[in-house]
Parts: C-alpha cells; structure tokens; sequence
C-alpha cells in the first residue's frame, strides 16, 4: 500500500469477473485509517465541526472586550485568564483574534467544505466508486490532524498563543516580534495544513479528469463538482506558495537567516513586505478557494429547490473559469498601503475590478434560477438564498476596496473586517450549512429536523447581516481593527454604543448554533430514516441508497443528461415526476 | 423556457476514461503525478521569486555590508554532475520499466545506480554547507548566505525524498505497480531540473 495506489480496479464495469470490492472487516481499516472517501468526509467534517465551535468561541470573547473592555468575560474569564482575574488583556486579545482567524480559515471552513463535501460528494456526483488515490486520500486526512494537533499545542506554550494575526507579517511573526515556540508551531501547523490541501487536491483534480462515468461529460457535471474541481485547482498551485513563505519564516526563525528582517546600519537583512508578496500571491486565491465550493453549491441547490434548470449553466462555469484565472493576478490589492508603484497599484486596481463582471454573471444565473421558479424553501434552499444574499452584500463593499483611494482610507478598518466576513467567512459558513442540511440524509442516513433547521438560519442571516454590516459602518467612521480598546481614544468612544449591538448580535448568533449542534445530533440517533432520493433530484448520489452502499454503485452509472434537467413536461408526462436521473435515459 | 430540447439525448463517448486496466491506472498516476509535481514545483518557484525579489531590491549581491561568499566551484558543479547522472540513470531505469520483459532486469541496477549518486549529490550538499560555516559564513550573516543555507537544505530535503523513494522501489518485493516507478522518475527529474535552475541563478548569476 502506498500513496500511489490506484482504485482504478474498482471503477471497472462490473461483471461477474469483477463485482464490487468488499468493505475491509476491521474496525481500524473501517472506521480509523479508513480509505473510503465516504469515510475520510466524516472524518473531515468532524474535524471542521469541532474546530468551528473552537473558533466561534474565540470570536465571542473577542466581540466581549469589544463591547466591554477591562470588563471580566462572564461565567468563564476566570478559567481562561486567571492571571488577570478574568479580563482579556492585550495580549490574550492578540491571540484570541489570530487564532480565531487562523482556525476558521484554514482549519474550519476548509475541512467542512473541501475536505468534508469534497471527499463526500465528488465520487458520489461523478458515479465514480472512490478517489484515485485512496491512501493519498487517508494520508491528506492524517496530515491535517497532525496539523490541528501542533496548532492547538501552540496554545498551551509557555510565552502563549502564537499572536501575530492569521497573516502573520513579519516583523511580528519573526524570532524578534514573537519569541517562543508558538509561532513556529503556527507555521509547521501551517505548513501540514497546506501539505494535505495539496494532496486533497491532488486526488481531486485527478478523479474528475479520470473517474467521471461514462456520459458524464464536464458540462454535464453538477456545479458542485466544478466549483470543488476548480477550488482544486487554485490550492495545488497557490498553496505553495504560502508553503514557500512558511518555509523561509520557518528558516528565519530556527536558523537565523534574514528573509524577512529588516537590514540596519550594522548588520545586513531582508524585506519584511517580500512575506506580504508571498503570502497575498496565494491569499487572495484562498478566499476563492473557499467560496468556490460554497457557490457551486448554491448553484445546485437555488436549481434543485426552484424546480427548474440552473439558468446559464455554461455561462456560470464559464464566469467560474473567469474569476478563477482572475483571482490568480489581484493579490496587490492586499498591499495599496505597503508603498508600491502607483502604476501597479493602478494595474491591481483595474484587474480587481474586472472580477466583478464574472462575479455579476453568477448573480444573474442565480437570479434567473430562481426566477419564476416553483420554489421550494426547504433549509438547504433557505441557506444558498441566505449565502447569495450575503455573499452579494459583500461584494458591493469590495468594489470601495479595490479602489486604491477609497483603501487608503478603508484599509486596517473594520470595513475590510465586515467585507471579508460577508464574502469570504459569513457566505462559506451559510453554505457549509446549506451543504449539511442538504447532504445529511446522505451521509448518514436520516433526516434533519425542518423547523429547527429554518429557525436556525433566520436567526443565522438576520445577526450575520447585522454583525458585519454594522462592521462595515464601524470602518467607515474610522475604526481600526485589531484594537484591543478602542474605548481609549476619544475619537472611537461615540462608537462604543453600535460595538455593543454589533456584539450583542454575535452573541445571539453564536447561541443560535446551538440549535444546530441539537438538531445535528438529535437527528443523528433520532432523525426519521432518510428514503434514497428525499429531495427528488437527479444527481447520481440520490440514485443510490442513504447511506451510500461501500464503493457507491453496484454497477458504474451511465450518464444521460445533465444535473439540473427538473420541471420537464416530458418527463413528467412520461413518469409522473418532474425531475430526470442522470443515469436514465429520457423518455423520446 | 422548458422543454425537451433542454435534455440532450444519451451520449456516451467512446473509450470513456473509467475502463480500468494497466494502462488506465497508467494514465491516472500520470495525471496525479502531474498535479503533485506542478505543486511542488511552485514551491519552488515562489522561493526563487523571494531570491529574485530580495536581489532585484539590493543595490549590489551580496547586498553591501555582507562579505561575498567563497565560491566552492569544486563542490557545485560535483553536485551538478551527480544530479544530471542520477536523472539520467533514472531515464535508463524509466526505459526498462517501460518496455518491460528482458529489459526489466536493468531497471534495478539503474535504480541502484541512481540511488548511489543521490546519496554522493546530499553528501557533496553537505560538505558545501560545512565549508561555509568553515568559511565563517552561517545562516544569519546575511541575505546572500540566507539564500543559500535555505535553498541548498529545502532542496536537500526533496533530494533526500527522492532517493528514498527510489529504495522503496528497490526494496520493494512485489514488482512495482503499473505508473508507480514513472512517478518516481518524473519527481526525481524534477528535483534535478529545480538544482539546475538553483545553480544557474544562485551560483553562476
């Protein structure tokens, strides 16, 4: 067994020569060091699961010092700050909002959608039986723990928490700014957490290229698996990159080399801004990276719940290309304020805006899905509705953003904070949920509670859009982020009033997922029994039973049509159901 | 507007992708590989544009202030040699492995022989950064050194893979899977073309 093991035998047509593999008998093989995609995605939504409420907390004791600085945080300020008799002090604060970042970007969000749904859905959606490379698959697995294990040690070290923001800039990120181990655990935590993208990506770009079944041609593929595939993509090519940069502040901090320090009159050195360059290079592709899957999925689901055929299906994909070329030349808009050639500002300038067409195209496709639609609002529906709304009043604010003067202004406000949140965070979170709500029969077999489900999101949407919206009004009066008491300047303090309602909404938002945590597991023991095809689609994972059978399909499905072919009168006339498998042929 | 013409009649292409068989595993690991090293390689890249960047920006290289660096003409261009013969006893070994029967045979002993110059290519890679440190040149004297200490030992450590991957081939007892033995070639070419680009802009440049 090694990485380079291929599941080609179990993706052969069956025949009494070759029936489908066996599940292995042992409970390590099955449950622990299982190569079952089906498996590696539980495995990966746990995680993320987990890690998100890690990190929702930390946002909650950072959203306290903001409404009540120098107050003690209630009920648990004494366990975790005993030292200063339950205050967030500024260094505790600088921790709590690097980690908070840290773990939902690279250690939440990721693993619940990529990992989770990517390994989950992608075999399942192209009638492929598993990955290419199902050890690989394990291995990207593993390599994440092993990375969620050395970040949550960084907790525990003796100068603290690492403290230099999840972007980690140097000089606070060097041996200098940040002595102690923790920042270096940061960055070899980081490092796994890239390698097991790479491999995550590796498999996938692979297993869309060579598994899909026979018919299911590329537009015929559901726009969940494009934005995954294309996520892909961006993270074996941009990854690397962050790994290049950890790797020379990694050589910076154990070994004394000058990357990232600045030179003096007496001893030579580097560039602080060269890690920015780095870092941003593959920063702006990861908000794509995470926001991908989450429209591709919107996608699928405003078409499945409107009863009809996504509109423009080909022009999506093809604004999905777009932006995904895009996103690979405007990471200087990170870095307006780091002193750079007002030419190339401009140029960042122009090419950032230009994502905003492709950005329109999907608004429009997703508008005319819904148009005129049957609708049917279900909480999955009810969620990509709420990312599309979010993630649209996010955008808007990323037009003031790109432009060089308005962010001269604008940037290391809260304005980019509430941005950033809406688009990148907010709209991701929202459709991780409608990906859980829709995809739970699936994976485990029984139904989420409806009426739980729906309160949770509009408690959900309503303290999203007021958190961050009332963050973007913050920046635009001039509040900077990162201030561990914005309450010590006098022209911050008339502010106080709206950074406790903007707290008190995450407050209320962070409880509601309460009802989520109850619904997920209740449904978990008590759910009804999910039928195979509870929301009447086509898509090949609804061809099969819930749960899925080991290796997905008895026989490879031959595909017929594409994803979305609902609502067709032909059909309806011909079987009585207004949505079409893909796997059988449509009636003539 | 819904209708039949929405739905396009059953298609199915011809020589599918899923088929399984040698060959289809073949062409998976091809495409696996591919991504993996196009990863790898940008690792690459994006170190030598952090060198690219940091030497643009110094008026003179080595920046002023810093001591140039003994050249070590000996031991690069050693290292060169070795990094082109063991690539190129892993093309012999590529060959074997690809036209199979008779001509299996010689792929162990190229394997072996690659092997031997990977591990004389990590020896001469240390020797040249234990001269450097004889020279009093160590990680923190300055940018030039920087650059070298960290390229030489994070492309030391892909090397390393490489030829460990390549005993794992040796030591394997079964024949190696179909694709298996072409990935290992096509990494090790790469870790060869990576100490080519590091030699002509680090050391010659």
């Amino acid at each position: 067994m090694d990485a380079c093991t291929v599941s080609e035998e179990h993706q052969r047509p069956t025949d009494p020569a070759h029936p489908a593999p066996e599940p292995p008998a042992s409970f390590w093989r099955q449950v622990v060091f299982s190569t079952d995609h089906k498996v590696i995605g539980r495995q990966f939504l746990w995680l993320g699961l987990v890690f998100l409420a890690v990190a929702g907390t930390l946002a909650m004791l950072i959203r306290w010092q903001l409404a009540h600085p120098g107050a003690p945080v209630p009920l648990v300020g004494g366990l975790l700050f005993p030292a200063s008799g339950g205050v967030v002090s500024p260094a505790a604060y600088t921790a709590l909002f690097t980690m908070h970042g840290t773990i939902m970007i690279f250690f939440a969000l990721t693993p619940i959608l990529i990992g989770g749904f990517g390994n989950f859905c992608l075999p399942l959606l192209i009638g492929a039986r598993d990955m290419a490379f199902p050890v690989l698959n394990m291995l990207s697995f593993w390599t994440m723990f092993a990375a969620t294990a050395i970040l949550t040690a960084s907790f525990f070290t003796p100068l603290g928490p690492p403290a230099a923001g999840w972007t980690s800039y140097p000089t606070l990120s060097t041996a200098v700014g940040a002595p102690g181990v923790a920042q270096t655990l940061w960055v070899l935590a980081i490092y796994l957490n890239g390698a097991s993208s790479v491999m995550g990506a590796v498999n996938y770009i692979t297993t869309v290229i060579r598994f899909r079944a026979p018919g299911m041609t590329f537009f015929r593929m559901p726009l969940t698996v494009w934005g995954l595939w294309l996520a892909s993509i961006l993270n074996a090519l941009f990854v690397p990159v962050l790994a290049a940069g950890a790797v020379l502040l990694f050589f910076d901090r154990v070994f004394g080399t000058r990357f990232f320090i600045a030179g003096s009159a007496i001893k030579p050195g580097g560039d602080p801004v060269l890690y920015q360059h780095l870092f941003w290079i593959f920063g702006h592709p990861e908000v794509y990276i995470l926001i991908l899957p989450a429209w591709g999925i919107a996608g699928d689901l405003l078409s499945f719940f409107s009863r009809k055929p996504a509109y423009g299906y080909k022009v999506t994909v093809g604004a999905l290309i777009a932006i995904v070329v895009l996103s690979g030349v405007v990471y200087g808009h990170h870095m307006f304020v780091t002193g750079m050639s007002p030419l190339l500002g401009e140029g960042f300038m122009v090419l950032t805006m230009l994502i905003s067409v492709p950005s329109v195209i999907l608004g429009v496709g997703w508008l005319g899905t819904v148009w005129r639609g049957s609708i049917r609002l279900t909480t999955p529906m009810l969620f990509a509705l709420g990312l599309v709304t979010v993630f649209g009043l996010g955008g808007f604010t990323g037009l003031f953003l790109a432009d060089v003067l308005a962010d001269v202004y604008l940037h290391d406000t809260f304005f980019v904070v509430g941005h950033f949140h809406l688009t990148m965070s907010a709209a991701v979170l929202l459709g991780a949920f409608a990906a859980i709500y829709f995809w739970f029969p699936k994976m485990f077999g029984r139904m989420m509670n409806e009426p739980l489900g729906k309160l949770h999101f509009a408690l959900t949407l309503v303290t999203v859009i007021v958190t961050f919206g009332l963050q973007l009004v913050l920046g635009y009066a001039g509040m900077q982020r990162r201030l561990v008491d914005p309450s010590a300047y006098a022209f911050l303090r008339p502010l106080m009033p709206l950074n406790r309602v903007v707290s008190q909404a995450a407050f209320v938002m962070g409880a509601a997922q309460v009802l989520f945590v109850v619904n997920f597991f209740y449904s978990l023991r008590w759910g009804p029994r999910a039928p195979a095809n509870p929301w009447q689609v086509g898509t090949l994972e609804w061809t099969v039973s819930s749960p899925p059978p080991h290796h997905n399909f008895a026989e490879i499905p031959r595909v017929f049509v594409g994803p979305h072919e609902l609502g067709n009168p032909a059909v309806k006339a011909a079987r009585g159901v207004d949505f079409q498998p893909q796997d059988q042929e449509p009636p003539a | 507007m819904i209708g039949s013409d929405t739905i396009r009649r059953a298609a199915i292409p011809p020589g599918s992708p899923s088929g399984g068989g040698e060959a289809a595993a073949r062409a998976t690991v091809t495409v696996g590989m591919t991504v993996a090293l196009a990863a790898i390689a940008m690792t690459f890249a994006a170190l030598l544009l952090a060198y690219g960047i940091v030497r643009v920006q110094a008026p003179t290289w080595p920046p002023p202030g810093e001591l140039p660096l003994p050249p070590l003409w000996t031991l690069r261009l050693l290292a060169t040699v070795l990094a082109v013969a063991g690539s190129a006893a892993m093309h012999v070994a590529a060959r074997a492995g690809r036209t199979g029967t008779a001509a299996t045979a010689s792929a162990p002993l190229a394997l072996g022989a690659a092997m031997l110059t990977g591990v004389a290519f990590l020896a001469v890679q240390v020797a040249s950064l234990r001269a450097l440190g004889a020279a009093g040149v160590h990680p923190d004297s300055g940018l030039a050194a920087s650059v070298v200490y960290a390229l030489t030992a994070f492309h030391g450590l892909h090397a390393l893979v490489a030829v460990m991957l390549s005993l794992a081939l040796l030591m394997a007892r079964r024949p190696a899977r179909p694709g298996r033995l072409l990935a290992v070639v096509a990494f090790w070419h790469l870790v060869t073309a990576v100490w080519l680009i590091v030699f002509g802009a680090v050391f010659v440049a």
